[in-house]
């Protein structure tokens, strides 16, 4: 993963909760994404503004006792959404 | 949505789960096809024989206990859930799918629960912000002094539907005076609708579509100066003919409410009817979509539905009626109050037209001529009767052996004409 790259969410995705979940989904086409908390949680730091390094940064600050596997997960994630088409590369 | 602790990715909760329609974005293809002008052929072969019990039960807004056990059995003979999804899509109703599962308290396979959500959801947002176009419309026309009628699903979706993400449409329809419609369109241009690169001829019962972007959602207007053929007139019906018995309802907007009108509920069962059954063998089979339409209406407003004057009026309608109880039984209010005989079930429930000319003579090669010919001049019962609004024993004879064929010789002629000027050439 480069962690100089400027996720960036794909404005025909939304986040919205249903039935106690939390679902991505696009606008356009009948892709979704089940995401748990962690998950949407990184999409929503996805704004193009921060980078991957930075948004593993923030979540380290965030979550310190989940420090050693934050890193993984992002990665994880961020190619998940860049699979779907719900992110973008700036 | 903050998370309240980090949930590792790959212990507990899985990380993310990931579903794709097998049959995706069918539609979008629609739409676009519309859009293009092109609405003839291309996907009609995978509507065909795409019905299942389980999703003709689904085609109403609201559930009895009775509908929900029948739900049930139906649902336990389920193979293939995600393949039952798309085409719930395909039929217009996956967010009733959506709610309707829900309500029957039916366990689905993750994914396909997982499609279902997120057709709920699309169509939720799809609906919301039609709504609020729905509404500039409206107040913009209202503010012209454009006199103006919702119809179908635009109207439907706030009448009888629970919430108006549960009824999808690819457009909003409305009907206005024939000297109005150029204002009317006016007033789309200024609320920065935009013509397509192609014109309808001038004498099309309605304009070119309009359509403009909203929140990532193309929005088609569709401005009507007629509807369908008029039985009282044998002409089509016009705005004049029908403002006097129109129905008024709230229509939710930012900063409040505006009043919308729709067709009475007579006019409104006609039109469905007229629209989603009784329409030209060329336009596209029927949709669950239009048989829940009818049903919801029904059951919504059977107190309020003067039914002498649909007997009277309407007569195809009320012929119909019982035919769709085979494919969701009604409710015994309906029952009792209507009087239906629903005591003989007619083959082919559910079964469109799948013969010429709908479908092409090439697209129907396998069937062999023997084949082809059954499909085309002895299509379904149910079919038949529901298309020509056929009632009574005689009736339903006349409509299979002389309505039907006699219908379809406009179409055979104008086939043989074309062979023999092609053959010219």
């Amino acid at each position: 993963m480069n962690l100089d790259g400027l996720p960036k969410q794909n404005p025909a995705y939304r986040l919205e909760a249903l039935d106690g979940e939390v679902l991505l989904y696009s606008q356009d086409d009948t892709r979704i994404l089940y995401c748990n908390p962690s998950a949407s949680l990184i999409w929503q730091l996805c704004d193009g503004a921060r980078t991957a390094g930075d948004i593993i940064a923030v979540l380290r600050a965030a979550f310190p006792d989940a420090a050693e596997t934050i890193s993984e997960d992002v990665e994880t994630a961020l190619g998940e959404f860049e699979r779907l088409g719900a992110i973008e590369w700036a | 949505m903050i998370a309240p602790g980090w949930q590792n990715f790959r212990e507990g909760e899985p990380l993310l789960r990931r579903t794709h329609l097998a049959i995706q974005q069918v539609e979008g293809m629609i739409q676009a096809q519309r859009i293009l002008g092109k609405c003839a052929e291309p996907d009609r072969a995978s509507w065909g024989a795409l019905m299942h019990p389980f999703l003709a039960l689904c085609a109403r807004a609201r559930l009895t206990e009775f509908h929900c056990h029948l739900l049930r059995q139906a649902a336990a003979r389920i193979v293939d859930w995600e393949d039952l999804v798309a085409r719930a899509e395909m039929q217009g109703i996956g967010p009733l799918v959506y709610t309707h599962v829900q309500a029957a308290g039916i366990d689905v396979p993750p994914a396909a629960r997982l499609s279902l959500q997120g057709l709920y959801l699309r169509h939720r947002h799809a609906a919301g912000v039609r709504t609020q176009v729905l509404g500039e419309i409206l107040a913009a026309c209202q503010g012209q002094n454009i006199p103006i009628l919702t119809l179908k699903g635009a109207a439907l979706a706030y009448l009888v539907y629970p919430q108006p993400g549960l009824r999808p449409m690819r457009d909003l329809d409305l009907l206005v005076r024939p000297m109005d419609l150029e204002r009317t369109r006016h007033v789309l241009d200024q609320l920065r609708f935009v013509d397509p690169p192609y014109r309808l001829p001038g004498d099309h019962h309605h304009l070119t579509a309009m359509s403009r972007t909203v929140d990532g959602l193309l929005v088609s207007v569709e401005v009507h100066h007629a509807l369908l053929s008029d039985p009282r007139r044998g002409e089509p019906a016009r705005l004049d003919d029908l403002i006097d018995a129109a129905l008024a309802f709230d229509l939710p907007a930012a900063g409040g409410s505006v009043t919308a009108r729709t067709l009475g509920r007579e006019d409104m069962l006609w039109h469905i009817y007229r629209h989603g059954f009784g329409a030209s063998l060329s336009y596209e089979p029927f949709r669950l979509i239009w048989a829940a339409d009818m049903v919801s209406l029904v059951e919504a407003c059977v107190d309020e539905i003067d039914w002498a004057l649909v007997r009277r009026r309407y007569r195809q309608v009320w012929n119909t009626l019982p035919l769709f109880h085979f494919l969701t039984p009604w409710s015994d209010d309906v029952l009792d109050k209507l009087s239906l005989n629903v005591k003989r079930m007619p083959g082919g429930v559910g079964e469109s037209f799948k013969g010429w000319p709908v479908f092409s003579l090439a697209a129907q090669k396998e069937k062999g001529t023997w084949g082809v010919l059954c499909d085309t001049f002895f299509p379904s019962e149910w079919w038949t009767y529901l298309h020509y609004g056929a009632g009574g024993m005689a009736s339903r004879l006349c409509c299979r052996l002389i309505t039907h064929p006699l219908h379809l010789l406009p179409w055979v002629w104008r086939y043989l004409s074309d062979r023999v000027v092609g053959s010219k050439n």
